[in-house]
């Protein structure tokens, strides 16, 4: 396998796609038995189930993309994740704003995002997604509520933080290793 | 297939670069302890406490990440007893401030993050599991009003398979990443 240590570069963006594919088949999966267990009402599951099976779609054609080696259409990738994202929003306004409690399927799918692309999209992406997740709970946010919701986007940004810096740091792991550099000496354990 | 001396440097590797990502992490976890507990907090007794238990907190956190900024970083078995205690103290939270009801487990999702990122896949396995149990004993603990509305049960239910999910999309990163460098290294050692 050829290895680039360029962070956020095509190899990134492909290898990353595995782990966005992965993250949103949980998303399929657990967003699939949570709607049919106990539906609220009729309406609800409807939405839901219309949304779920669509991603499902999606995400069935790029895994499908993935196994046949196919090389990482970037465009593609980006309004995948940009879907992932709207979808998740549309779950929770469905579900009730802030009461909701799907609110939560934007942390996996904000890490995956964090570690396939490039670092100034990453940055875009979770700007958006955190002004997609306050528009989502603004209207229905009961007084007193701040400190939470300030905890669930500094959260989101912190998920973001660590998969970008990983990512950096194996960049330069894998630098090194091309370049057959030593490590500092306290990393020999 | 690597030697048994190369998967011991190389873990020791993965700990030497990685903790500092677990150290972002619990920068997260004290900035939004900080939040809650300057937001929250109205009379100053319990606002006094608070803020100690926070400085702790970041005490701790400056030492590791002291040592770190000179390349003489925690070793493993430090960083799982932080780890563990981070888990703990975010369930203690969530069992003293709202149970159920309280926000305070979104802390987990990094914390568990960071740590699938530096440790091998059976760690984070026992480490996820270790949060997601000690999170529902904490929310039980507060209340068990919320066990018999299975829409709540539902909700429940997501933030286990959601901090399940974080623990094992880290892992699979993880593994990417090794399979990167090795191969890296092979293509060096080939040349």
């Amino acid at each position: 396998m050829r290895s680039s240590s360029r962070p956020g570069g095509a190899e990134d963006l492909a290898l990353g796609q595995g782990v966005i594919v992965a993250a949103r088949w949980v998303l399929v999966a657990s967003g699939l038995v949570l709607a049919v267990v106990a539906p609220p009402s009729a309406s609800t599951l409807r939405t839901q189930v219309v949304l779920i099976l669509g991603l499902a779609v999606c995400n069935f054609a790029l895994q499908a993309q993935l196994m046949r080696r196919r090389r990482t259409l970037a465009v593609l990738a980006y309004a995948a994740s940009a879907a992932d994202m709207a979808i998740i929003t549309a779950l929770v306004v469905a579900d009730g704003g802030y009461a909701s409690g799907l609110y939560v399927f934007y942390f996996p799918a904000v890490l995956a995002l964090s570690v396939a692309f490039p670092l100034a999209i990453t940055v875009a992406y979770v700007g958006t997604t955190m002004a997609a997740m306050l528009a989502a709970v603004w209207l229905t946010m009961p007084a007193g509520s701040e400190p939470d919701m300030v905890i669930r986007l500094l959260i989101l940004a912190a998920v973001a933080l660590c998969g970008a810096v990983y990512a950096d740091i194996e960049a330069r792991r894998r630098g090194r290793a091309l370049a057959g550099e030593e490590v500092p000496h306290a990393a020999a354990g | 297939m690597p030697r048994p001396g190369d998967l011991a440097r190389e873990a020791a590797e993965d700990v030497f670069f990685g903790q500092v990502v677990m150290i972002w992490a619990r920068w997260a976890m004290i900035a939004a302890a900080a939040v809650v507990f300057l937001w929250n907090t109205g009379d100053v007794g319990s606002l006094t406490g608070r803020v100690l238990l926070l400085a702790g907190l970041m005490a701790v956190n400056f030492f590791l990440h002291g040592r770190y900024l000179v390349e003489r970083p925690a070793n493993r078995g430090l960083i799982l007893v932080a780890s563990v205690a981070d888990v703990a103290l975010i369930a203690a939270a969530v069992a003293l401030w709202g149970g159920f009801e309280s926000q305070l487990f979104v802390l987990l999702y990094p914390v568990v993050f960071a740590f699938a990122l530096v440790f091998p896949p059976r760690f984070t396995a026992a480490l996820t599991a270790v949060a997601a149990a000690l999170y529902v004993g904490a929310v039980a603990a507060f209340d068990l009003g919320w066990a018999a509305d299975v829409q709540l049960v539902k909700v429940l239910l997501v933030r286990l398979l959601t901090l399940g999910a974080v623990g094992g999309l880290g892992t699979y990163y993880w593994r990417i990443q090794r399979d990167r460098r090795r191969a890296a290294l092979s293509a060096a050692l080939g040349r």
